[in-house]
């Protein structure tokens, strides 16, 4: 998990994109005009990962045994580009392609130093507040 | 500028294949040698008279020494080549395209990968550097995607289209247990597929090919040669491979129901092959099951079916075994296996097999004894939206 990637800490994240002749990027290109990007958008497909992906490149501290599936998917964020990324709602029924997302940020993992590592994931807009409770888990 | 293709200019006339799954007590050379013996064996040739090789492998070595190491050649030409999973076709369109510049009299292609000794049910990537915008979903996570936006564009409901998509599952165990090389050699009911434990999406355990070592091998030569080395030789009528722009999946217009690459492809070796109707003309094709919504959505790019009707054709037993075109007779990836760098080489063996009438009873399939002698085969690498895609028409016959 890289740094730099999201606005931190924050009561509303969020991604640290960069612009340059127009064209927006995510993650930042080194050298372009930093962009933070809108905070919501439309969920424009999705999917669930029910096993534990090949390591490297992941990189959680779970094991096959411990891995709890969860939902990723691609967020089109107005006027700006597509992003990939963690779903807070891991339920493939209650999603629904087309509906509103907001950014937020939850755990990801924790190293073996002790240090907690979170990342930015996307929210169903609405049910804010079990959502969140469904991320900490 | 076009592409003109090689059509009747080369002709295969030797093929081996080793059996596909779990080979524990066999490194890459023992494929090697097993799948090179048996091709060089059915052509009546030897090492000697083979002026060159490509070796086609995505992750089981590196350069020509992996082959020529195994077959102790004699300071030949090997290029090791890798294209995603259309590695093995890659390596049969170079050798072909060799012969047929006068380069060489006799050319190998030849495939091989061993992905058991990994330990990982799966691919495992090779981790090539990146600025970090790449999307990083699981092969099955990413292949997940054409499901949920097939049925959404066509109006199927997702129950409807599990079933559909079990179908293809069923039909491709079907095949597999019919053929004594596949890895998974059991038939396998929808409603198995349909209750087996998910792995990505909707697609369960049933809905992904199998992960396994093999090796496939075939040899070329110019097709006026082609009758001092067998009386049934099977000729490259079009061979087509292309690089997509890898644009998918950030572009919101790519909406997961097609693959543009495989249309282009498609397009093209038709055009090179004479192929103007491949539904009624071809006798079987070989696809790209890598996961069954992969296998669905290619009924429609290549052809097979109108754009919205796949769905049904699958229903209507089109694509079984005796259906009016059979598709991956000797069970695709699904049953057969995937072992990266054989499957587009195992592919073109199949379509060797039941163009010269030695499919073994149980999987012969109707289409050929009615007179039709054109095959297909089709390979993807990559995913949706970023791909690359070949397709291959070889025949029994030499255009008139």
């Amino acid at each position: 998990m890289a740094g730099g990637l999201f606005t931190w800490p924050s009561d509303e994240p969020r991604l640290i994109g960069s612009e340059r002749d127009g064209v927006i990027s995510f993650p930042a290109r080194p050298g372009e005009q930093e962009h933070l990007l809108g905070r919501r958008g439309t969920l424009w497909s999705f999917t669930t990962q029910q096993f534990r992906p090949p390591s490297p490149p992941y990189d959680g501290q779970d094991t096959a045994e411990t891995f709890a599936p969860y939902a990723l998917g691609y967020v089109e964020l107005p006027g700006e580009l597509l992003v990939q990324g963690r779903l807070t709602e891991a339920d493939p029924a209650k999603l629904a392609i087309g509906q509103e997302m907001e950014l937020t940020v939850v755990p990801y993992t924790t190293r073996p130093d002790g240090t907690e590592v979170l990342t930015f994931a996307f929210m169903p807009v609405g049910g804010a507040d079990e959502q969140e409770q469904d991320g900490d888990a | 500028m076009a592409s003109t293709g090689i059509r009747d200019r080369v002709a295969i006339v030797g093929m081996g294949c080793t059996a596909f799954g779990e080979h524990w007590d066999k490194g890459v050379s023992d494929l090697l040698i097993e799948s090179s013996t048996a091709a060089m064996t059915s052509a009546g040739v030897t090492r000697e008279d083979i002026d060159a090789y490509w070796l086609g492998t995505m992750g089981s070595g590196t350069s020509g020494l992996t082959l020529s190491r195994a077959l102790r050649l004699d300071n030949k030409p090997v290029t090791r080549l890798e294209n995603f999973c259309a590695t093995g076709s890659e390596a049969l369109r170079n050798a072909c395209y060799a012969v047929a510049s006068g380069a060489y009299d006799m050319a190998m292609a030849i495939g091989v990968e061993k992905l058991k000794d990994s330990g990982f049910s799966g691919l495992v990537p090779t981790p090539v550097p990146g600025d970090g915008t790449g999307s990083d979903l699981t092969a099955p996570a990413a292949f997940s995607l054409l499901a949920p936006a097939y049925a959404r564009r066509y109006g199927v409901d997702d129950a409807e289209l599990k079933d559909v998509l079990a179908r293809i599952a069923s039909k491709n165990h079907h095949n597999g247990a019919r053929n004594p090389r596949a890895q998974f050699r059991k038939e396998v009911s929808r409603e198995t597929v349909c209750a087996a434990p998910l792995v990505a999406g909707a697609l369960g355990v049933f809905d992904c090919s199998g992960v396994s070592d093999g090796s496939a091998a075939a040899i070329v030569v110019r097709a006026e040669d082609a009758h001092r080395y067998t009386d049934k030789p099977i000729y490259v009528k079009g061979l087509s491979f292309v690089a997509g722009p890898a644009t998918g999946t950030s572009d919101p217009a790519y909406d997961y129901t097609t693959f543009p690459e495989v249309v282009a492809s498609a397009r093209d070796a038709y055009r090179q092959a004479g192929v103007t109707d491949p539904r009624r003309e071809l006798a079987l094709a070989e696809v790209h099951d890598c996961f069954t919504p992969t296998e669905l959505v290619l009924m429609e790019d290549l052809g097979f079916a109108d754009r919205g009707f796949g769905w049904k054709e699958v229903l209507a037993g089109t694509y079984e075994l005796g259906g009016d075109l059979p598709v991956n007779p000797d069970g695709g990836l699904k049953a057969f296996g995937h072992p990266i760098g054989a499957s587009g080489l195992r592919m073109m063996f199949e379509c060797w097999l039941q163009l010269r009438h030695e499919a073994p009873p149980e999987r012969r399939i109707a289409s050929v004894d009615a007179g039709r002698t054109l095959a297909l085969t089709h390979n993807l690498g990559g995913r949706p939206g970023e791909c690359v895609s070949f397709v291959s028409v070889v025949g029994s016959e030499p255009s008139a």
